[in-house]
């Protein structure tokens, strides 16, 4: 993240020939909301921040409150590198409050803020890096995403080229460009899956670098021809895209989870922190998978995690300790998907962690063979439960948990909980092509 | 003579296949026709035309739009195919990205000349780029080299400019590293004289 004054930020506004900026925020579910502001009006905006409409908004006000301002964060101020030299494009993310200057409760990232000024009450910092999957698809002749990838398409290839690859070193430089330090990008295993990883950082930058990555990677894909999407499980019987959140607290500039004494070199604190995930993770999953797709993904045979264990030697748990210690020692959640709001996913999942480092949770024994081979009767007798297996599941535990609403706020827990169970009242009651398909000819 | 290689994307089959055949029988090569602007901007990345010709009306992005993405990557030349009342809405293409345009109803002559010509006008402008891009690399260089020079002449005041240049020169040589990069090091404080006479 940039260290930008108010006048640095108008400097570069008119050097770079900047026409617009787009104020962006996100709303409770996940999804990047902007108002776009002419550059004449940035030295009033920077000053009193923008005035909108809250109630035209999904999930943020009722009519009676509905005027919100926009407060701009400077640090993220960044000129859209794809736009055309001249009338160039730059966007500042803001966080939203009340008229009173009072930090609007239903904003995503004041929640986030919260939950890390209660880590920083006890010394600590969090440190996410996230490994983000996407597909990339045709689009039709219309314009609309398929779920058939370029490798299928009928085009006349006279050599079959993977315009995928293109695509993403084309997202990579423009992440690049953008300030982003790229770890690794390569394609997936499935067909037309992709997987672009970025380095660590703060809680906060790293949910705004997400929210910033994936417009960069729809952005770029359109600008191929193509359509990248986000949703957990869009094709059955392939893998799913999940978005494994490599997590650490440091105290004092040091890493807090490695303890050299230890035989796995953990420290308590990392193991008090994976106690307090595995015991909320279940109550968290309405937010760290929201889609009635995302319960899809999270099926045997996918490498994707369905059992509540963890282990530092199995490569598909819900929780894995990879490798590396020193600085680099870590705890990877691995159920996330990229639909989720990244805001509100790490919030909750460094509440949970935190408060098994509050109440000194001790984890269950690692579970280091392989689960899945596992019958239900020796799992129960390990005491292994499972994720949630469908979103009403997920909100039936949210609900139970009392960490959850006291995280979230009343305002966006109930919001939140109503418009899942709505969504998947939705998906239960239409009736599917698969319905059809087996039922129809029989009876 | 080679074939030229010519991408359409002009929203419907009908109007594909009538530019095809004049195309075909002309001796150009015709490696693409579509309906979609998606369908044509997967195509044009991995296939690069020599020359695509757009219609500015398809079914799932304006023709502006898909020039544009065409233009501000510099793939290839544009001919676009207008309305005589959308041509207004070209005027910034054609001043701002070298977008040619032809005015639908068009004969078959007008279509084969417009595309003489932006063949034409494209390769000049290349070969116009590559001249550039070789003469401000040479300045760069210059600059470079004299600026090092200067540094090393204020710091040696009893050298001379022919012995400074000529321990540049050697070094270059001596390393088998360009002049303009031992020069970039002597800026950076990371070479002085004693030691580029030493290389």
């Amino acid at each position: 993240m940039a260290n930008y004054t108010k006048q640095e930020i108008i400097d570069l506004v008119k050097d770079n020939d900047v026409k617009f900026i787009r104020l962006q925020f996100t709303d409770m579910f996940g999804i990047l909301k902007n108002v776009a502001i002419p550059s004449s009006q940035l030295n009033r905006v920077l000053n009193s921040g923008c005035m909108f409409d809250g109630s035209s908004i999904d999930g943020f006000a009722r009519i009676e409150e509905s005027d919100m301002q926009l407060v701009p964060d400077l640090n993220t101020f960044v000129i859209f590198p794809w736009r055309p030299q001249q009338g160039r494009v730059a966007r500042i993310i803001c966080d939203v409050e009340k008229t009173d200057g009072t930090a609007f409760e239903g904003c995503p990232r004041h929640i986030l803020k919260k939950v890390l000024k209660d880590a920083a009450d006890m010394g600590y910092t969090l440190n996410v890096g996230p490994e983000c999957e996407f597909f990339l698809f045709a689009t039709d002749a219309e314009g609309a995403p398929t779920t058939i990838t370029h490798d299928e398409g009928g085009y006349f290839d006279m050599a079959p080229v993977d315009r995928g690859e293109d695509c993403r070193r084309e997202i990579v430089l423009t992440l690049e460009n953008m300030g982003f330090e790229i770890e690794a990008s390569h394609h997936e295993v499935a067909q037309g899956q992709h997987e672009i990883d970025f380095k660590y950082d703060d809680a906060l930058t790293t949910a705004d670098n997400i929210m910033t990555f994936k417009l960069v990677v729809k952005t770029i894909a359109q600008k191929h021809g193509l359509y990248a999407t986000f949703m957990p499980k869009p094709i059955f019987g392939i893998n799913g895209s999940g978005m494994h959140a490599n997590q650490s607290l440091s105290k004092n500039g040091v890493n807090a989870f490695f303890d050299e004494t230890d035989a796995l070199q953990l420290s308590a604190d990392a193991y008090s922190y994976i106690a307090g995930l595995m015991q909320n993770v279940k109550s968290i999953a309405a937010v760290t998978n929201p889609l009635v797709n995302s319960y899809k993904r999270l099926v045997p045979g996918y490498e994707a995690p369905v059992y509540i264990a963890w282990s530092a030697k199995n490569r598909s748990p819900l929780i894995r300790i990879p490798a590396a210690r020193g600085a680099g020692t870590r705890v990877e959640l691995r159920c996330p998907d990229p639909s989720c709001n990244p805001y509100l996913a790490l919030a909750l999942m460094l509440a949970a962690g935190l408060k098994g480092i509050k109440e000194k949770l001790t984890p269950p024994e690692a579970v280091n063979k392989n689960i899945f081979a596992m019958t239900a009767e020796e799992r129960a007798a390990e005491g292994i439960e499972n994720l949630p297996g469908s979103l009403m599941e997920a909100v039936d535990e949210m609900k139970a948990n009392p960490l959850v609403r006291e995280v979230l706020g009343d305002h966006v827990f109930e919001l939140y909980t109503a418009e899942k169970e709505h969504e998947w009242n939705q998906y239960r009651l239409t009736v599917h092509q698969w319905e059809l398909d087996n039922y129809l000819a029989k009876f | 003579m080679n074939s030229v290689r010519i991408s359409l994307v002009t929203g419907n089959d009908e109007t594909n296949e009538k530019l095809s055949a004049i195309l075909s029988s002309e001796g150009y090569s015709v490696i693409g026709s579509h309906v979609s602007g998606g369908d044509a901007l997967r195509m044009v990345r991995a296939h690069v035309p020599d020359l695509i010709m757009i219609n500015y009306n398809l079914p799932d992005m304006t023709g502006r739009e898909l020039a544009s993405i065409i233009c501000a990557d510099n793939i290839c030349p544009v001919v676009m195919l207008v309305a005589s009342n959308e041509r207004v809405y070209c005027e910034d293409l054609v001043d701002e990205m070298n977008v040619v345009i032809i005015e639908k109803p068009m004969t078959k002559l007008q279509i084969l000349n417009t595309i003489d010509i932006t063949l034409q006008q494209a390769k000049l402008i290349k070969a116009l780029e590559s001249k550039i891009t070789k003469l401000s690399d040479s300045l760069e260089s210059r600059k470079v080299i004299d600026r090092a020079k200067s540094i090393l002449i204020l710091s040696n005041p009893d050298a001379s400019e022919e012995e400074i240049y000529s321990a540049m020169r050697t070094a270059s040589m001596n390393q088998r590293m360009p002049l303009k990069r031992i020069g970039e090091l002597v800026i950076d404080g990371k070479l002085d004289m004693k030691t580029l006479s030493a290389m």
